[in-house]
């Protein structure tokens, strides 16, 4: 008698706790829709990285008539993923370069609603796509010691020249092409008509991006050696003499991207943790945020050509979708809208 | 329908008690003190794990598993949900949400966890060293130390004493080109037992499967999947007359070498990774009527070497742990026994990533009581406190209650502290090492109810339990501006509720089996990190709130067929949820024959991997085997005992 009381006692706590154990109930975000066809001005693309391995990349875009953010266009146009880290997007001969790093490949699209024309393969860890001609595109690579060359009338890679480290931003000038290089303390200077390599420029280590200013300046930013902790700098470079102006330097815990300027070029902006702008004809560094941020991780930039708005990404923590943050030529907050997991670059179209 | 489902399988379970003639016997009690010893097993198992539901694999289940690894064993039995990189590659297991490197798997009582990484790749565990297996669900850090938060899985090596010779072979051929073989070969007199065994595996794992990352979905080849392991242990056992005194020395090598395939949307991969390592053990045990004594020398050398291929550079992690640790039970009487040890581990890393090579000092010292007021009650307590490199870390404890009436129902109930310090990597990772993280620090509470009844010819056990878990300092590599860097970042709350059934119909020589499992977790961040953060009060990635398993066997004569399935629910790949690994079963069908003759038996079997040839990820992007078959068989012959018998009458 007593143990069937147990035993009833013992039923009850186990219905009680099973009722309990499936009542909440995690549900997965609905799918965003792909929406209407994209207009050349009308916004601004933005390439998601997505985790390393993860295959989550994705391709936004953000429309200025509306103030809205369709996250993934790749996909549901292509009817599978765009690929594992994107990296950025360059329009040339009116088609969209989608640079796909750890996938190895360049997707080349039709900007409109982002179909796949044509997948370029043959690439190592393809980083950022430059026309250096009509019919040529230079593709830096992380880790082939190599930039590679795409033929822009058959898209397809047809070949490479060696290059003496990690290849990353590019810059043409002048009949030029200014390449930064991360494991080394150099810019170095490409022929484009010869692909041959005819000069270098010390900087520091970590050279992640260049702009070119109003007064035909050159400016690379690097954010040094993580391995080493050696400091990044900000270096002016004068295209003619092939030589450093002038250098600020950063502390060897800052690591700052992303060096770009507004359409005319007189001011300039970079990110160091917060957004921070300069006229293109400082002489001292700014030391004052122009947009600082909270606990964003701010982790792309683009200065909109047309009047001067900053868009920023935050990627938050890596493993959620992230932000596109719209602001002011001023610095107000105009706009924030989600977009998709790390977005890292923002390409004006 | 689900919830149907349940509600209907506890009124059966309700109707069962109400008819059933409730019988048992007090026996039970002797489970619960420590009157029947096993000292092969390390002594501290019967000091410190009480008030937790400590889950062993069916023995019809692993008499099956002689070859593969412990992914294999555990995967097959289907208690855990294993996170796999498919074949034989890298994989991990979560115990109620916990993280892998809150997972320690203990190797005779030995923390096998990388000093390095934290983690132990299953996969390098092989099953052929696994004598036994016991999954211990709830923190357990009193007991066994850092890291033991989520859970612990033991495995380790038992001799055997007066069984001659021995041989034992182990064989299994299966799919995409895995051959399996282990010998193992033993002696054992009174005095003395040895055995070596020695193995290899290897696979090509060059399964194809459906590409989603590929426009039309194309059939498509994993490549650069191969996977060899091979190794040789050995193992010396000596003991006194009386059996009181037990010396047992223990060498393990081994020695693997994978190729890490790439993900659907990656080109091809040319990743290696070889892994090898020594593991000696000394250990002299004592087991007097009052008092057990346990003296254990360990050392731990491993390897990892990690070829990116392309031109990234390789990465070389070599680790070296030497532990030497002392336990002591003391029993007062039948009632009362204390527990007092010490352990002191030193262990040293020479990592690419970091500069230079680094040494850490652990001293701790841990006690307990065990005290039994009457029969059908068992207290426990046990502390622990360890000091790293001169900085103490918090306090840990464990509460045990266990409560029994005859045979049918035990009641259990636990409550303790568990903590895992941050591994090398987190502090010394250039870049983004962090030099000052702290322990995470986790209380888990526990409660538990055993019925087990038998009625005519049907055995029937059930157990349920209830847990939290909330774990503060939880240690998160996060991405800053340039790179990324570890800190104590999430506040981690973690409830669930698990059930356990068996249910075994016997009659003559054959016998009808059903083994389930249901497992309900929510583990949840409650911290947000950053201002756009909206992972709060959602489930963790990775881990499935819903996790079945289920066996059924059926054993006629020498012949059992077994039929296994799993369901996973959906894992969330993105900590807002807005990506996910949609639900999946598996099952697989075995076909086999036991024949025993005297001490020796033989075992044929064939099975059905993933039967219904289900596509699905446990990692995103990471393709797993569809159907796939194995053939293996065990023969483990044995002289037999009679002329040992006639050397001791001599």
């Amino acid at each position: 008698m007593k143990n069937s009381y147990l035993l009833k006692t013992i039923f009850i706590a186990i219905v009680i706790a099973a009722a309990i154990s499936s009542c909440k109930k995690d549900e997965p975000l609905p799918p965003t829709n792909p929406g209407q066809p994209i207009v050349a001005g009308d916004g601004v693309f933005v390439s998601n990285e997505g985790n390393f391995l993860g295959g989550n990349s994705q391709m936004s875009f953000y429309r200025f008539s509306t103030g809205d953010a369709m996250v993934d266009l790749f996909r549901p146009t292509n009817a599978r993923p765009l690929g594992d880290v994107c990296q950025s997007l360059n329009m040339i001969n009116g088609l969209a370069y989608v640079v796909v790093n750890n996938s190895a490949k360049i997707e080349v699209c039709t900007p409109s609603n982002l179909k796949s024309v044509k997948t370029i393969t043959g690439f190592v860890s393809p980083r950022f796509i430059l026309a250096v001609s009509p019919v040529k595109a230079y593709v830096s690579e992380l880790y082939s010691n190599s930039v590679s060359i795409v033929d822009l009338t058959t898209n397809t890679r047809s070949g490479s020249f060696t290059f003496p480290g990690q290849s990353e931003a590019m810059l043409m000038y002048n009949n030029q092409v200014y390449i930064t290089c991360i494991d080394r303390d150099k810019v170095y200077v490409i022929d484009p008509s010869t692909n041959a390599l005819t000069d270098s420029i010390t900087i520091a280590k970590g050279g992640n991006s260049i702009q070119l200013d109003n007064n035909g300046k050159i400016w690379v930013l690097c954010y040094g050696d993580y391995f080493t902790s050696a400091p990044g700098g900000l270096y002016r470079i004068d295209p003619a003499m092939h030589s450093v102006e002038q250098s600020w330097p950063f502390t060897t815990a800052e690591s700052p991207t992303h060096i770009c300027a507004n359409s005319t070029g007189d001011t300039l902006y970079y990110l160091n943790n917060s957004i921070y702008r300069f006229p293109s004809n400082a002489t001292v560094a700014p030391t004052i945020p122009f947009i600082a941020s909270t606990t964003q991780l701010f982790y792309g930039l683009g200065i909109r050509p047309v009047n001067g708005e900053v868009f920023v990404t935050d990627a938050v923590d890596f493993s959620q979708r992230g932000h596109l943050l719209r602001y002011s030529a001023s610095g107000t907050l105009a706009d924030d809208d989600l977009v998709g997991i790390i977005p890292g670059g923002v390409w004006f179209y | 329908m689900k919830r149907a489902k349940e509600i209907f399988f506890f009124l059966f379970v309700f109707f069962i008690t109400a008819v059933t003639k409730l019988s048992g016997q007090d026996t039970i009690a002797a489970k619960h003190s420590l009157d029947t010893v096993d000292i092969s097993q390390p002594v501290r198992l019967q000091m410190v794990n009480h008030g937790l539901n400590i889950e062993k694999p069916d023995s019809l289940q692993t008499s099956r598993q002689q070859s593969g690894t412990l992914t294999d064993l555990l995967g097959q039995n289907g208690m855990l949900f294993l996170k796999s990189y498919g074949g034989g590659n890298l994989s991990t297991t979560t115990i109620r949400g916990a993280s892998a490197s809150q997972t320690p798997v203990l190797w005779n009582g030995i923390n096998l966890q990388s000093p390095t990484n934290g983690n132990v790749d299953l996969s390098l565990v092989p099953a052929i060293l696994c004598d036994y297996v016991s999954i211990q669900n709830g923190g357990g850090s009193a007991g066994w130390g850092s890291g033991a938060i989520g859970g612990v899985i033991q495995t380790g090596n038992t001799s055997e004493f007066a069984k001659g010779f021995g041989i034992k072979y182990t064989g299994l051929a299966g799919s995409f080109g895995q051959i399996e073989n282990g010998v193992k070969l033993s002696y054992s007199n009174e005095k003395y037992a040895a055995n070596i065994r020695t193995y290899r595996q290897t696979a090509k794992n060059d399964f194809t499967f459906r590409n989603s990352a590929l426009g039309g979905f194309p059939k498509d080849t994993v490549m650069n999947s191969d996977f060899l392991q091979e190794g040789i242990y050995g193992e010396f056992a000596v003991r006194s007359k009386s059996g009181e005194h037990l010396l047992t020395v223990r060498g393990w090598y081994q020695n693997s070498d994978r190729g890490i395939p790439s993900t659907m949307l990656e080109s091809a991969s040319t990743t290696r990774q070889k892994d090898e390592f020594f593991r000696g053990m000394v250990d002299y045990k004592i087991s007097k009527e009052d008092y057990l004594l346990e003296l254990k020398s360990v050392v731990l050398t491993e390897f990892m070497d990690f070829y990116p291929g392309y031109n990234q550079p390789s990465s070389f992690t070599h680790s070296a742990v030497s532990v030497n640790e002392a336990d002591f039970i003391y029993k007062f009487n039948k009632k009362f026994s204390v527990l007092a040890g010490a352990n002191y581990t030193v262990s040293k890393a020479d990592v690419t990533q970091y500069v230079p090579v680094t040494i850490q000092n652990r001293v701790s010292v841990f006690g307990g009581i065990n005290y039994l007021p009457f029969e059908k009650l068992n207290f426990t307590l046990n502390v622990r406190d360890e000091m790293i490199d001169c900085n103490l870390t918090p306090l840990v404890g464990a509460f045990g209650l266990e409560w029994w009436k005859y045979k049918l129902v035990t009641i259990r109930t636990s409550i303790s502290r568990n903590y895992r310090i941050p591994t090398f990597n987190d502090l010394y990772w250039v870049p983004g090492g962090n030099p000052d993280l702290k322990p995470e620090d986790s209380w888990n509470e526990d409660i538990s109810a055993d019925l087990h009844f038998d009625w005519k010819k049907m055995k029937f056990s059930y157990i349920i339990t209830a847990y939290n878990r909330n774990t503060e300092n939880w240690i998160l590599w996060q991405p800053g501006p340039g790179y990324w860097s570890p800190e104590n970042l999430l506040s981690v709350w973690s409830r669930g509720i698990e059930h356990r059934v068996k249910l075994k119909w016997s009659k003559n020589k054959s016998n009808i089996t059903f083994l389930g499992g249901y497992d309900y977790v929510r583990a949840t961040n409650e911290k947000s990190k950053a201002v756009n953060d909206v992972s709060v009060g959602k489930q963790l990635m990775y881990l499935p709130a819903n996790h079945f398993s289920g066996m059924l066997q059926f054993t006629f004569y020498n012949f059992y067929l077994a039929y296994n399935h799993q369901y996973n629910g959906l894992r969330f790949t993105a900590a807002d949820h807005s990506s996910y690994l949609p639900a999946f079963s598996i099952a697989s069908l075995s076909i086999g024959k036991r024949i025993d003759r005297k001490k020796s038996y033989c075992d044929i079997f064939f099975r059905v991997n993933n039967l219904f040839d289900k596509e699905y990820q446990t990692i995103a992007w990471r393709p797993m085997p569809g159907r796939n078959f194995q053939f293996g068989i065990t023969i483990d012959l044995h002289s037999p005992p009679q002329r040992l018998k006639d050397k001791t009458t001599n």
